[in-house]
């Protein structure tokens, strides 16, 4: 097995050996000398066969030592790492997002990304990892010496449509691997602008190796659906977007059944993003785009799909008439909201409960949220176990608390220090984690009024209250479609959702079918990112890891021992 | 200067010992087996009609009333013949080999001709050197010295067996012989010397070697010059190659000492690194020695 250099650039200096080539033989220009007689060389000549084998051998002994010590010198000189890492761990991520499936390196980015992988995993003698990048990263296998396990399970794996994340998440992603203490990392990826910081991973030598040379690209990049419950259709808009410089003639195909619209045509300008208006159509729906190849080099952004999932939650609303709370009914169509007022029975068997006030009694068996409003006397919701978040909670997603009025507050001053919000000195929201059996649901405190005058007008409102929707039905919120790696899904697939676009039902829910789309303008958009070797403090970390690994000292001892004996050899005229 | 004051006060004490005896032309200062009319006594013999009166004994006579006749030792001269290489490879060394041959020459001149012998200096290489054919007679020191001092090596390699038939040729009446060679005449020498042996000349083999024949300073890739014919051998010269060239040489003059013992004749290496007095002393005792 050829070994792997440090310094491969030296090989350069094998040219000294032509030098020594001609030094030698000019060198070696036979010296005159005046002999009183030539009679007894001549019988020295006869007995010493100068044309024998180890004659000749024993006349090119200075010539071949001196080659022999150019040639180790050099080889010590690069470095070579004859053991290949052995004792050492190398990490390979490849990215398997939706970008990846483009062709402008054939056969294909994830083809090109996965035979760098099989080049990396043969020239390793260490432990090898492998891990793979969608919208998160997933360990395919864990370190082992076994190279041909590693390289199976890589063979085993597909591109998908994920979307990956930001650069600064996969950073964070990738620092959460220092507990496996490789000592090389490889990420093979496309677009992945990672910005590395100068103390990133300081023992481990961090590659980014990129696939990709064009940037060209048609792409539905999203869709603005509204459903007619009534009609049992959808309308909106689908969001394509051109990444090309130049102006693209696109064809939007349309398959649904009973509908007969007729292929889209539009013309997309360089580097735009538009809104293409959808007739009404009753799902399932699948769009596809029809770009011509030299201005779309990745297809797999090309599909967008659209269906019911048939799924129908059940919320019971105990809110009095007229409530805010009620519109949930026009705003999301997929779910059904219950008045307990109308129905008492309908707390039991709805997905979660909503109240205005403290909810039924059934509200304590499922995920429930409770509005106090301000100045009543009820007392505050009592304290219980607090979800601490790393990252914003879901009901704070996209809502401005500032637009708040004072009197629609109800501070919880009773619950001081274990607030998810704090403002006015109080807190806005609690939530309650409940327990029943291996199931948890949260039951959230809201601390004004909904139904205060002063939320009219304002969006901060229905986006808490869809939010709310959301967050209480988890995993059986309906959607007309899921984005590639949506959380609610990984319930639904029992911890491995699909990771590619289309139609997918889930285990256990024959008559659901659900329409998974890559909704990520980012992967639309090709461009490859610059490759990043490893940065200095990586490099050094490495170097005196190789060289501690590197028997160049040895090597380097050959050639002097070369040397010495070509001296030895001379000095005692050999 | 060769030659010095200094050179020849060191040799007045040494002379020439031969193993066995030479006629001589004239009368000289050796004794022989001979009778001859000397003034030292050898022996009586009865007196015969017809012996010298002179050499009858007459207290003798009157003693024992019977003639006898005084026999002397005759004594006669040695012819010492010196052969010098004047061949290219004596001009090889530091000192040349040549110079120490011609001190070599000119000491063993000086010290027959101390003793009242005939010293002969041929030069040769090719052949026998015309103008030196002739030799030299006691008192005529100064000219060879001079012969010597002008010598150069020539250009020739040595023909040995032609040199020997030549010098056997001019001279018919058997003595002692120096060569003074580096003996890299291959199998001519043995021709040659063969020849001498059975003229029953007293052969003394100096052979001169150089230093740096003996122990060559060469290593590498070297192109060997023979400075006497010019052939050319181009060898790599390591270590192996130096302790074959010792061995060769070694075994070559092995061979020419036994060569040379076969036919009775005597050899001495002299190398031109070592003091010229204890070369003349180291081949002079020995010549006592085995006499």
């Amino acid at each position: 097995m050829m070994p792997d250099f440090l310094n491969p650039g030296f090989f350069w200096a094998l040219g000294l050996l032509l030098p020594v080539f001609v030094l030698y033989f000019i060198k070696s220009r036979p010296r005159h000398a005046a002999v009183s007689s030539n009679i007894i060389w001549r019988i020295v000549i006869s007995r010493l066969k100068p044309n024998s084998f180890f004659q000749r051998f024993q006349n090119s002994l200075f010539l071949i030592l001196q080659l022999l010590a150019v040639t180790w010198a050099v080889f010590a000189m690069t470095r070579p790492l004859l053991n290949g890492g052995v004792g050492l761990t190398r990490l390979i991520i490849i990215d398997a997002s939706a970008s990846m499936q483009a062709v402008d390196v054939l056969p294909s980015r994830w083809e090109a990304a996965r035979a760098r992988a099989r080049d990396l995993i043969k020239t390793w003698n260490g432990r090898t990892g492998l891990l793979v990048l969608t919208d998160r990263l997933r360990s395919v296998v864990s370190p082992v010496e076994d190279g041909n396990l590693v390289r199976g399970a890589l063979d085993r794996l597909s591109p998908t449509h994920a979307a990956t994340p930001s650069p600064e998440r996969v950073l964070r992603m990738i620092r959460d691997l220092e507990g496996l203490g490789a000592d090389e990392l490889f990420l093979l990826t496309d677009t992945i602008d990672l910005k590395i910081p100068p103390d990133f991973l300081p023992q481990t030598a961090m590659s980014v190796e990129i696939f990709g040379t064009k940037s060209g690209n048609v792409a539905i990049v999203g869709a603005e659906t509204i459903w007619n419950p009534a009609a049992g259709s959808i309308g909106g808009n689908l969001f394509v977007r051109n990444t090309n410089a130049e102006t693209v003639e696109v064809e939007i195909r349309i398959a649904c059944s009973g509908t007969s619209a007729l292929p889209l045509k539009i013309k997309l300008a360089g580097d735009t993003r538009i809104a293409v208006p959808l007739p009404p159509l009753i799902p399932p729906a699948t769009f596809t785009l029809s770009v011509p190849d030299a201005s779309n080099i990745s297809k797999a952004d090309d599909c967008w799909y659209l269906s019911d999932p048939g799924l129908r939650p059940r919320v019971a609303i105990d809110a009095p008439a007229g409530s805010i709370l009620y519109r949930l009914r026009r705003a999301l169509p997929l779910v059904e909201f219950l008045s307990l007022t109308d129905n008492p029975d309908a707390a039991s068997d709805s997905a979660a409960v909503i109240s205005i006030g403290p909810g039924p009694a059934e509200a304590r068996d499922r995920p429930s949220a409770a509005f106090f409003p301000g100045n009543s006397g009820d007392p505050g919701v009592a304290p219980g176990e607090i979800i601490s978040w790393e990252e914003e909670h879901p009901l704070l997603a996209f809502t401005n608390w500032d637009v708040i009025p004072g009197e629609a507050l109800r501070p919880f001053s009773d619950i001081s220090g274990l607030s998810l919000v704090d403002a006015v000195g109080g807190t806005l929201v609690s939530e309650m984690l409940d327990t029943r059996g291996d199931r948890h649901f949260p039951h959230v405190s809201i601390a004004f009024d909904p139904d205060h005058p002063a939320f009219r007008g304002e969006m901060f409102l229905p986006v808490l209250l869809f939010n709310l929707v959301e967050y209480l039905l988890q995993n059986d919120f309906p959607r007309l479609w899921y984005p590639v790696g949506h959380p609610g899904m990984a319930a639904l697939w029992h911890g491995r959702p699909p990771e590619t676009a289309g139609f997918h039902s889930p285990p256990g829910k024959p008559g659901s079918r659900l329409a998974i789309n890559l909704q990520a303008p980012s992967e639309a958009i090709l461009t490859p990112a610059p490759a990043k070797p490893p940065n200095l403090a990586q490099k050094v970390g490495r170097r005196v890891k190789d060289q501690a690994g590197s028997p160049w000292q040895a090597i380097l001892s050959i050639a002097f021992v070369c040397v010495l004996f070509e001296w030895y050899l001379y000095l005692r005229r050999y | 200067m060769l030659f010095d004051l200094k050179f020849f006060k060191n040799l007045k004490l040494l002379h020439i010992i031969t193993k066995k005896h030479f006629r001589g032309e004239k009368i000289g200062h050796r004794k022989s087996p001979q009778r001859g009319a000397s003034i030292e006594f050898a022996e009586y013999k009865d007196y015969t009609p017809g012996d010298d009166l002179r050499f009858i004994d007459w207290n003798l006579y009157g003693r024992l009333e019977t003639l006898y006749i005084k026999k002397f030792h005759n004594e006669e001269e040695l012819t010492v013949s010196v052969l010098l290489d004047t061949s290219d490879s004596m001009n090889f060394g530091k000192p040349a080999k040549f110079d120490h041959a011609r001190k070599l020459a000119a000491a063993i001149s000086y010290i027959a001709m101390q003793h009242q012998d005939t010293a002969r200096v041929y030069s040769f290489a090719r052949g026998l050197d015309a103008a030196t054919e002739n030799g030299f007679r006691p008192g005529h020191i100064h000219r060879i010295m001079g012969f010597l001092e002008n010598r150069v090596s020539k250009g020739q390699s040595t023909n040995f067996e032609e040199t020997v038939t030549h010098f056997i040729l001019k001279n018919r009446r058997p003595g002692v012989v120096f060569i003074l060679t580096d003996a890299m005449f291959g199998t001519d020498l043995a021709v040659g010397l063969k020849k001498l042996f059975h003229r029953r000349f007293e052969v003394n083999l100096v052979h001169i070697l150089a230093p740096e024949e003996i122990t060559p300073d060469l290593a590498g890739l070297v192109e060997l010059s023979d400075i006497e014919d010019s052939s050319k051998v181009t060898l790599q010269i390591n270590k192996q190659a130096l302790t074959i060239y010792e061995e060769v040489l070694k075994e070559t003059i092995d061979e020419l000492r036994k060569t040379l013992i076969g036919m009775r004749m005597r050899y001495q290496q002299s190398i031109t690194s070592t003091p010229f007095e204890s070369t003349m002393l180291d081949l002079f005792s020995n010549m006592h020695h085995r006499s």
